[in-house]
This record gives structure tokens, C-alpha cells and sequence, in this order.
């Protein structure tokens, strides 16, 4: 069996698989009518309460607040996918080095 | 007597007979709740037994399904791990069907609920008792068909619809990908028996059996590299470890509480033990004798990084969550994370201490999460600013929220403490201190995640309106004697009793020699037999 070739095949399948979920799952988000799941979180009265020094770091920490609370721990499904199909291209590529090293 | 394939098969078949009759014979809902009990009763002894077996003999047990012998046919294979993990399953789910009771009570689908239940418990036994990758498969789609089902449990409620969906969705692409592991596996190593495996992917085994080069193909090196980078895809997304966790703060909370309490608990195991396996016992990636060896450290590297990265983002999640289910089940994302940095420093205290805390886990997380399923249930809501405080009415409900939720903090003297003792110990001995600095932060804001739940469900001042109005229903002995088991079991489950049985199992791990050699015997038992 020839691991490149195959691993080859493998990621371009997950990029093409991914592509086409993504688009499928972009008219899905066109078409939806529910609401997003945010299981009784409030999406507009809650602060962020950072004492931080320098203005600019509490920049960053409101926006990675914003993030993970607005985009991240809703659980919409797309952006998750988006996300863990990579994870397995990343997977793939570090042990395909660990063999060309090994 | 050889009981090891009883538990799985009595299972299912009860499962399958509690369906018939809710569909045969119109029966009062005690029945039901009978069978369960009987049966999970029954297959708690006999894992017990399998147990006691096990450590007795010294050597892993092995049961061929129809008499055909590895690697022809599929093979149970039980070492002391597989066991443990087996009693567990099995006692967890025996105090979770008693507590059902009570939750379930007379409701309509009550016999699907049981069926499926005993389904999964047939599945997760399964898991830990298959000696064959593909019968492994089959184990955990067993496992993933009966939580989507059981997820979707409140087919009217649409969130639960929803988490159910997007868990089997996600579930059915992980079951594909273990899948084309297993034909990898296959078309590499022309089997598929852990214990022949771990043999051929240690070339000490090929000078006692020669023969068994013919069976390897190709280069397997580069294609069990890849089977691994598969196996780690799959495993993160069953036992919830960023980033395939997505579907587990969604699907835990929308089950019923018991249901949440074994997916929580138990099923998420079942990821880790598998992960386990792979690693330790077939590849051997941290064994010298194995030909993977050079893979440890990249396999060490991924492991050690998602599940920092995992043990951070949940317990920062925990913080600010106001569903109090949704909570406990980040809290379920921080421990499988912590185990999974704990399975992969690849040492002997580091494996010991990961299956100490599967186990600390699995009992403090479903104590946590059938005590908050009363207050949920009697409250009406999820919602922690609506939640009634219920643990000042009642002791026993409040020294089980408090003492599970210490457990899983790690204060002693409860068994969280010690399992993170142990974690502690592993870091240090193997010069990783960054970790103990990411497992503190972790703990740090875990810790107010934990505060907001005591205080919300025991302190709080009680409401003097409340907006929604409380179920009708009151909670008795068979709510809370599975409470009281569990709070026994966190402060018996010190170190004094199960360190020994810890050590064999990790020991076992790590050298899989017997694991390997009781399936040859079986095959070179099987091959003389003709000859002669």
C-alpha cells in the first residue's frame, strides 16, 4: 500500500467532504427559522468584567470573549465542523512527518 | 466456567424482550422497571465474577464467540483493566436503572427508555470486553444508536431533537472513520485481534513466532500512522475532548437526568479506554520493543496539546454557564481532557493515575448528575437563576451535591482527591510542571463553576414567586439510596483498597505481553489441535 498516495486521496476527500458540507450547511443557515440553540443563555445581558491594565489587552479579551460566547459555545454544528474536519487534516500531516522521519 | 460473553448477550437479549412485551402484552409499568433491575442486577455480579476471575488467574481471560479461535473468529479478551472498567459500567447503570424508578416513574415510553438503556450497557460492556477492533466497532455503534435515541428521549421538546441529531450526525462520521481505521488495519496486518496485533507490531514476537510475518503487508508503518491519527479523530469526538467535544455540552443536558448521568459518566470512557488500547496495547507507541516507538513522541506531542487546550477552554466555559446540566456537562469535557494529557505521557504512574481518575470521574459525575436531575425535575427548569434550592430541605440531596462536586475539585479526603494526587505525582515525575500549572488554572475556574452549582441549588435564598411552577412530585427512597451508594463508594475508593488493582491493570497496559499471548495460545491451540 503506498501511505503517501493514499493519505493524499484521504485529505483531498476531507477538504472536498468539508467544502461540500460547508455549502450545505451555508443554505441551511439561509433556510433556518428556529432559533440558534443557546440552552437559556442570556445573548445580551451579561458583561464582561476585566480589570485589566492596558487597554488594548482588554481589547483582546473582549473579543476573544465575544468569540467564544457569541460564536463558539452556541454549538451550531457548521462552525464546530468546520473546525474538527482540519483537526483530522492536521492529525493526518504530523504522522505522515512522523513516518518520512521515522 | 467462562461467563465473559454472558454480560453483553443477556443484555441485549433482555433489552430486546422488554420491547416484544411493551408491545405483546399490555403490562403495568413495575414490570419494566423489574426486568431492568433483575437483569442489571444479574450482570452486575457476573462482571463481579468476571472480575474475580480475572485476578485469579493473573492472566487476561479470553472467550471465542462460536468456539472459532483468533484471528479467524472474534474473541472477548478481559484483562484487569477491561474488568474494572466492566464492574463499573455495570454498578453505575444498576444504581442509575434504581434511580429510574423513581424518574421514569409511569411514563408512556418507560420500556423504550429501559430497553435502550440496557442496550447501552450491553454496548459499553462490550467496549471494554472486545478483544477484536472490529467487534469494537460494532460495540460502539451499539453504544452511539442507543444515546442518540436516548438523547432524543423528549421527542417534543425541540432542543432535545436537535442535540440528538447533531450528535448522530457527527457520531455516524466518527463511526466512519473508525471504520476505515479498521480496514487499514485489516489490509496492513491481514487481522484484526488486538492481542495478534500487539503481537506483530512487536518484532520480539516474530523470532517465537515466525510465521507471523506473512501476515503483514505492506508498509505499516506509514499506515498505522495513519490508523492512529483515525483512532485519535474518533476517540476525542466519544469521549468529548476539544475539538470534537461540540455535541457533548448540547446532547448530555437534553437526555434525561439518569440518561445524562451514564452518558456523562460512562460513555465517555469508552473513548478513553479505546484510545488506550490503541496506544498502549496493539501499536504499543510507548513500548520499546514496538516497531511504532518513533511515533511516541508525536502521538505524546497531540495528545499532551488537545487536551491542555481542552482542560482550559472547558473549565473556562464552566464559568459562565447558567444551565446548570450544560454546566455539569463542561465540567464532564475538563476530566476527559485531563485524563487524555494523563493516558498520553505514556508512564507507568501517569496510565495509573488516568485509570484512577476514570473511575473518581465516572462515579463523582453521575452522583453529581442524579442529584441535580432532582432539582431539575422538581424545579421544572434548567435555569440556575430559576433553580429551587432543594438541597436545604433535604440533607442527603445536599451532601451529594456538595460531596461530588468536592470530588471532582479534588479535595480530600474524597477519591478526586487522591486520582489527582496521583496526576499531580505522574507530572512530576515526568518533568512536565507546565502541567500542573494548566491543571491548577483548570481547577481554579472549575472551582467557580462548582461554586455557582452549590450555591444555586442548596444556599440560594428560596424564591418567594416562582415563575415556573414545580412538578407534582415528590422524591423517595429509590431517588436517594443510589445518592447515598455513591457517596460512600467516593470515600471508600481510596488509594488503601484499590492501589493494587490499579498497578496490576496499568502494569498490564503497558507490557501487553499476556494480553498478546493469550491470543496466540488460543490461535496455536486451535492449529495443533488440527495437526494432530
Amino acid at each position: 500500500m503506498d501511505v503517501i498516495t493514499l493519505a493524499i486521496v484521504l485529505t483531498g476527500l476531507t477538504f472536498l467532504f468539508s467544502f461540500v458540507s460547508w455549502l450545505a450547511l451555508m443554505k441551511v443557515i439561509k433556510v433556518r427559522i428556529t432559533e440558534p440553540y443557546l440552552s437559556g443563555e442570556p445573548e445580551k445581558d451579561y458583561s464582561l468584567n476585566i480589570h485589566e491594565p492596558s487597554i488594548t489587552l482588554k481589547r483582546i479579551f473582549g473579543k476573544l470573549y465575544d468569540a467564544i460566547y457569541k460564536y463558539i459555545q452556541t454549538g451550531y454544528w457548521g462552525d464546530w465542523f468546520l473546525l474538527s474536519l482540519p483537526f483530522l487534516v492536521v492529525l493526518m500531516i504530523i504522522f505522515i512527518i512522523a513516518y518520512l522521519k521515522g | 466456567m467462562n461467563t465473559i460473553g454472558a454480560p453483553p448477550a443477556l443484555l441485549i437479549s433482555l433489552s430486546f424482550i422488554i420491547l416484544l412485551l411493551s408491545v405483546l402484552v399490555k403490562t403495568r409499568s413495575y414490570v419494566y422497571h423489574y426486568l431492568a433491575l433483575i437483569s442489571s442486577a444479574i450482570v452486575f455480579i457476573l462482571t463481579l465474577y468476571n472480575m474475580q476471575s480475572v485476578m485469579k488467574s493473573g492472566i487476561p481471560i479470553v472467550y471465542k464467540m462460536g468456539g472459532w479461535p483468533p484471528p479467524i473468529g472474534i474473541v472477548y479478551e478481559v484483562d484487569t483493566l477491561s474488568a474494572l472498567l466492566g464492574v463499573l459500567t455495570s454498578l453505575v447503570v444498576l444504581l442509575v436503572v434504581v434511580y429510574s424508578w423513581w424518574y421514569i416513574d409511569n411514563h408512556p415510553n418507560a420500556p423504550y427508555y429501559y430497553s435502550l438503556l440496557l442496550g447501552l450497557e450491553a454496548g459499553l460492556i462490550g467496549i471494554f470486553y472486545t478483544g477484536d477492533i472490529f467487534n469494537l466497532f460494532v460495540m460502539l455503534e451499539v453504544t452511539g444508536i442507543t444515546s442518540y435515541a436516548l438523547v432524543a428521549y423528549y421527542r417534543n421538546n425541540k432542543k432535545a431533537i436537535e442535540a440528538a441529531v447533531k450528535y448522530s450526525l457527527f457520531g455516524l462520521i466518527a463511526g466512519l472513520l473508525y471504520f476505515l481505521a479498521c480496514v487499514l488495519t485489516y489490509s496492513s496486518y491481514g487481522a484484526l485481534t488486538m492481542g495478534f496485533i500487539a503481537s506483530l507490531s512487536r518484532p520480539i514476537y516474530s523470532f517465537v513466532v515466525p510465521d507471523l510475518n506473512y501476515f503483514v503487508w505492506g508498509n505499516i508503518l506509514g499506515t498505522t500512522g495513519l490508523i492512529l491519527a483515525l483512532c485519535i479523530w474518533t476517540f476525542t469526538f466519544i469521549s468529548g475532548v476539544f475539538p470534537n467535544h461540540y455535541w457533548l455540552p448540547d446532547a448530555h443536558p437534553a437526555a434525561p437526568s439518569p440518561i445524562s448521568a451514564v452518558l456523562s459518566g460512562l460513555v465517555v470512557n469508552a473513548g478513553l479506554y479505546s484510545l488506550s488500547r490503541f496506544f498502549y496495547t496493539i501499536f504499543g507507541i510507548y513500548d520499546e520493543y514496538s516497531l511504532f516507538h518513533s511515533i511516541g513522541f508525536y502521538a505524546k506531542t497531540i495528545l499532551l496539546v488537545i487536551g491542555c487546550v481542552s482542560m482550559l477552554y472547558a473549565s473556562m466555559m464552566m464559568m459562565i454557564q447558567v444551565d446548570v446540566k450544560r454546566l455539569v456537562a463542561y465540567s464532564t469535557i475538563v476530566h476527559t481532557s485531563l485524563i487524555f494529557t494523563g493516558i498520553s505521557l505514556g508512564s507507568y504512574y501517569a496510565l495509573k493515575a488516568s485509570i484512577y481518575h476514570i473511575i473518581t470521574h465516572s462515579v463523582a459525575k453521575a452522583l453529581l448528575f442524579l442529584s441535580v436531575g432532582i432539582v431539575v425535575k422538581l424545579s421544572a427548569t434548567r435555569n440556575i437563576h430559576e433553580v429551587l434550592p432543594l438541597g436545604k430541605k433535604n440533607p442527603v440531596l445536599a451532601i451529594a451535591i456538595i460531596l461530588s462536586s468536592l470530588s471532582l475539585i479534588g479535595i480530600p479526603p474524597l477519591a478526586g482527591f487522591f486520582s489527582k494526587l496521583y496526576m499531580y505525582k505522574a507530572f512530576v515525575l515526568s518533568n512536565n510542571y507546565i502541567l500542573i500549572a494548566i491543571l491548577l488554572i483548570s481547577t481554579g475556574l472549575a472551582i467557580v463553576g462548582y461554586m455557582k452549582l452549590i450555591y444555586a441549588l442548596i444556599f440560594k435564598p428560596e424564591p418567594k414567586t416562582i415563575s415556573n411552577e414545580p412538578a407534582n412530585t415528590t422524591y423517595n427512597i429509590r431517588a436517594l439510596l443510589p445518592l447515598i451508594i455513591m457517596m460512600f463508594l467516593l470515600v471508600i475508593l481510596n488509594p488503601f483498597i484499590i492501589d493494587s488493582v490499579l498497578s496490576k491493570a496499568a502494569s498490564e497496559m503497558l507490557t501487553p505481553t499476556q494480553y498478546a499471548n493469550s491470543a496466540l495460545n488460543k490461535f496455536l491451540e486451535y492449529f495443533l489441535a488440527l495437526g494432530g
